[in-house]
């Protein structure tokens, strides 16, 4: 496999834990190892220590009381004495009030660690000012560049494909209200997967098979250019099955009218099968007896399946003994995908591609913890079999498209352009109230080309589609910023929602070879984010930031030197501290992310109002978030670089793009 | 001899006890049969989770998960109505004692609307249909209001008149999340 790194996870599974085998990975090559028991260590050590109290000096007075109390219920406090009790009646914590250093800051200020990352007081009394939802807080969470429709909910991307010079989206879809239910297809178009105009709705809920909710599906694409769509269905008697639709037109671009198949439905749920566990039909592809075959997801008892169905017609279907595979313990598998990557990276594969040279994906949406999980194995395409390349991490237990909020992924091969694209839904994080109130829930991701990480070998890489840089307007550059450790530096933007910025960082290799192997566990989900001070990290950016940092939301590099002075980065968002508000989502999330021999950190964020997504080693590993600022808003809202470790210096170069609004509005003169 | 007459007393001892299983009885209010009992066990309050469940007619003839999730939903609707009409006559109240426009209890309604329009609505299609997680979310949702709700005094520097109607309605969720992840 040549250039062979960790394997992006461990035996244990766990996405937070670095690898335990595997050959070393380190950020410069030429770290020394301390020799044990020497005086070269000694003197390290003494070496070590007086930097460590430089920078306590250097950090203004570290004020232990103000400091990194959690701003989260149930937290840890950063002395580790337990979780903090929250007294009955309590308001979630309230960021600490900045002190005097707020007004007119300067190019290279640096706050106090209490302003800054350190979370907040407990109040007790809630006599502290807050911020009830307004209407102008809630319509700037609408997005400039994300596909979402004009109102309401929407969950699963469907059925996507190209088809007569028109990307086609179609999705889960409510026109009745901005919650879950009666749910119909949406639809919409475009040139360029960017700029999207709506149609109106392609299928909706009329027929006995689908009455109760036209749900999931994928289409595929004939040999002869026709198109046929599977998807689930939710009879009158609640009994899920799958049925065919196709265009009524097949000459008319924009695929408006879909005839339902008089047979329908296509399929019911097998013997052993519950009628409640038989949903989301993938896109099929050719078997070497010329036929099509597709997957459907299920479980048995806690056993994740992914079915196999074999067809002439997408009228007649022949079960397949056995499963394509399964996994003890994922529960139902929802959204399963099934495609082929090139070892040799590059261009993506049509679905029916298979042979040399070739690794075939198996993914799967978790119902029990709301992740997308994939895994990259061998087809055995008699067998209607296929198996994962490396066990521990398969399906549902090894590694996930996006350590965020992501969901019900699909992807289709772009025959255009020769790429697999993939897109995902990305739910709210805040309450439903909200999305009652602001009349709408939910919005795509940014569609992401796939493709398989030839360096490692063992995950996927995603990255925004190139035409995502169409709406890269005015950029700034700024080269070489220093930040020490505890710094944080404005970056100066005429604006600040809705960017496109590519940074790489630099620690300072000194400080790297001089740090003390630490034992440290490291877990974004555990940690205190962005106020978890390391030798070696927290640094990055602080996006969606107000001003006197009241709100906001690190997205960063931890980076942990462990045995044999081996580097290990982590990749996190933290939420802790994003919004005032008291009803949204306060999470630290991330993964460990394999950074190779000669890479700097690097990450591509696009930031979109209330939509982060973020992008590290050129997508090795992703993070979207959805973040709810009530101060950190229109004009109000600042990007910071922050390094908030103790020893190592950052340098950062970055590029940042303000990107123009897509215009996704109804199809004109329809 | 002793040695078959002991086994006979202990083969009619474990037939009594047998017949007397608590399970074998499935009288509504008499004692909850055993899906209650293994169900309840998996929520947080086991003790809330059975006495709502068999004060339901439905409990004694319940086949599976599902219906249990029902009746707990329910029993959230039910209770957040009843909030819900505390709430309004604490604005009737409000209103016409001249205060301004009591922004705590207006916050109240609008939360108990969406519990009631969305989220037990939402949670009942999810169970019926077969798409539980939407029912799980839902009954979260349920939590961050009520939590919202009470919040919404403190920030006035009042204390709350709904305590005990928010504590109650986010138990009943709590124990209804927890029932509908088991459908998962």
């Amino acid at each position: 496999m040549g250039d062979h790194n960790q394997p992006f996870l461990p035996v244990s599974g766990d996405p937070e834990c670095a690898p335990v085998l595997g050959d070393d990975v380190v950020v410069d090559g030429a770290l020394h190892r301390p020799q044990p028991g020497s005086t070269k260590s000694k003197l390290l050590l003494a070496v070590f220590s007086g930097i460590f109290v430089v920078c306590l000096i250097l950090a203004g007075g570290y004020d232990k009381s103000g400091v990194v109390k959690v701003a989260q219920l149930g937290g840890v406090d950063e002395l580790g004495v337990g979780p903090i009790e929250m007294p009955a009646g309590s308001t979630i914590v309230r960021p600490a009030v900045s002190r005097g250093k707020s007004a007119g800051v300067s190019e290279k200020a640096n706050f106090s660690p209490e302003q800054l990352l350190g979370g907040g007081e407990v109040i007790g009394d809630g006599l502290t000012e807050d911020f009830p939802w307004n209407n102008s807080m809630l319509s700037w969470q609408r997005t400039a560049f994300h596909f979402q429709p004009e109102k309401n909910w929407m969950n699963d991307p469907n059925g996507p494909l190209f088809y007569k010079g028109w990307y086609h989206f179609f999705y889960q879809y409510n026109p009745n209200a901005a919650v879950w239910g009666d749910i119909v297809w949406g639809h919409a178009v475009s040139r360029d997967m960017i700029h999207w105009l709506h149609l109106p709705l392609a299928m909706v809920a009329d027929q006995w098979y689908d009455v109760q909710g036209v749900w999931t599906g994928s289409a595929t694409i004939l040999p002869d250019g026709k198109v046929m769509m599977l998807y689930t269905g939710s009879t009158n008697e609640s009994v899920q099955v799958q049925n065919l639709a196709y265009p009524a037109n097949h000459d008319d671009p924009l695929l408006l009218d879909w005839v339902k198949h008089p047979g329908n439905p296509v399929l019911v749920p097998p013997p052993g099968i519950h009628h409640k566990d038989f949903r989301d039909p993938t896109t099929a592809w050719k078997t070497s007896e010329g036929k099509w075959r597709i997957t459907i997801g299920s479980k048995v008892n806690k056993t994740g399946i992914a079915l196999i169905y074999d067809t002439e017609d997408f009228i007649n279907f022949e079960l397949k003994e056995g499963f394509l595979h399964g996994v003890p313990g994922t529960g139902m598998w929802e959204c399963v995908d099934f495609y082929p990557v090139a070892v040799a990276g590059g261009n993506g594969l049509d679905t029916s591609v298979n042979g040399a040279g070739v690794r075939h994906v198996v993914k799967a949406s978790l119902d029990d913890d709301r992740h997308d999980y994939y895994a990259i194995g061998t087809y055995d395409e008699e067998a209607g079999k296929w198996y994962p390349d490396n066990p521990a991490i398969d399906v549902g237990i090894g590694i996930r498209y996006d350590y965020g909020i992501f969901y019900a992924s699909k992807t289709f091969f772009d025959q255009s352009k020769q790429r697999r694209v993939l897109w995902g839904w990305i739910g709210e994080w805040d309450s439903e109230a909200a999305d009652v109130r602001k009349g709408w829930a939910s919005l795509q991701g940014m569609p992401r080309t796939v493709v398989l990480d030839t360096k490692t070998g063992s995950n996927l890489l995603q990255w925004p589609v190139v035409e995502s840089e169409s709406l890269r307007l005015r950029s700034k550059e700024f080269k070489n910023v220093v930040a020490k450790p505890g710094a944080v530096v404005p970056i100066k933007l005429e604006a600040a929602t809705q960017l496109d910025i590519v940074a790489e960082f630099e620690l300072d290799k000194e400080a790297v070879e001089r740090a003390v192997e630490s034992d440290e566990e490291f877990k974004c989900s555990s940690s205190k984010g962005a106020a978890h001070r390391g030798a070696l990290g927290p640094f990055g950016l602080l996006v969606l930031s107000e001003e006197t940092l009241s709100e906001q939301t690190p997205v960063y590099f931890y980076v942990v030197k462990g045995k044999n002075a081996t580097l290990r980065t982590y990749f996190c968002a933290d939420q802790s501290r994003s919004s005032l508000a008291n009803d949204v989502n306060k999470q630290i999330y991330g993964s460990y992310v394999p950074v190779l021999t000669g890479e700097k950190f690097a990450v591509r964020m696009l930031v979109d109002h209330s939509i982060i997504e973020s992008f590290a080693q050129g997508g090795r590993s992703v993070i979207t978030s959805r973040v709810y600022p009530t101060k950190a808003i229109y004009g109000a809202a600042r990007l910071f670089l922050f390094n908030n470790g103790t020893e190592a210096g950052v340098t950062a170069s970055l590029k940042v793009w303000q990107m123009n609004s897509a215009f996704i509005r109804p199809f004109p003169n329809l | 001899m002793a040695l078959t007459k002991l086994a006979t007393l202990a083969a009619a001892a474990f037939s009594l006890l047998l017949f007397l299983n608590p399970s074998t009885t499935a009288a509504a209010g008499g004692g909850a049969n055993s899906l209650v009992t293994q169900t309840c066990k998996q929520t947080p309050n086991y003790d809330l989770c059975v006495s709502t469940i068999t004060a339901d007619p439905r409990a004694a003839t319940a086949a599976d998960v599902d219906t249990l999730a029902l009746v707990m939903l329910d029993a959230v609707r039910t209770k957040a109505t009843a909030a819900e009409g505390r709430i309004k006559q604490l604005m009737k109240a409000a209103r016409s004692s001249a205060m301004r426009k009591h922004e705590p209890l207006d916050n109240c309604a609008a939360r108990y609307d969406v519990v009631l329009e969305a989220d037990v609505t939402v949670a009942r299609q999810a169970v019926k249909l077969g798409n539980p997680k939407f029912g799980e979310g839902a009954m979260n949702d349920v939590g961050v209001e009520c939590e919202d709700c009470e919040g919404g005094f403190g920030r006035n520097g009042e204390k709350s008149p709904l305590t005990k109607q928010n504590g109650d309605v986010r138990g009943l969720a709590d124990v209804a999340a927890a029932i509908v992840r088991l459908l998962l």
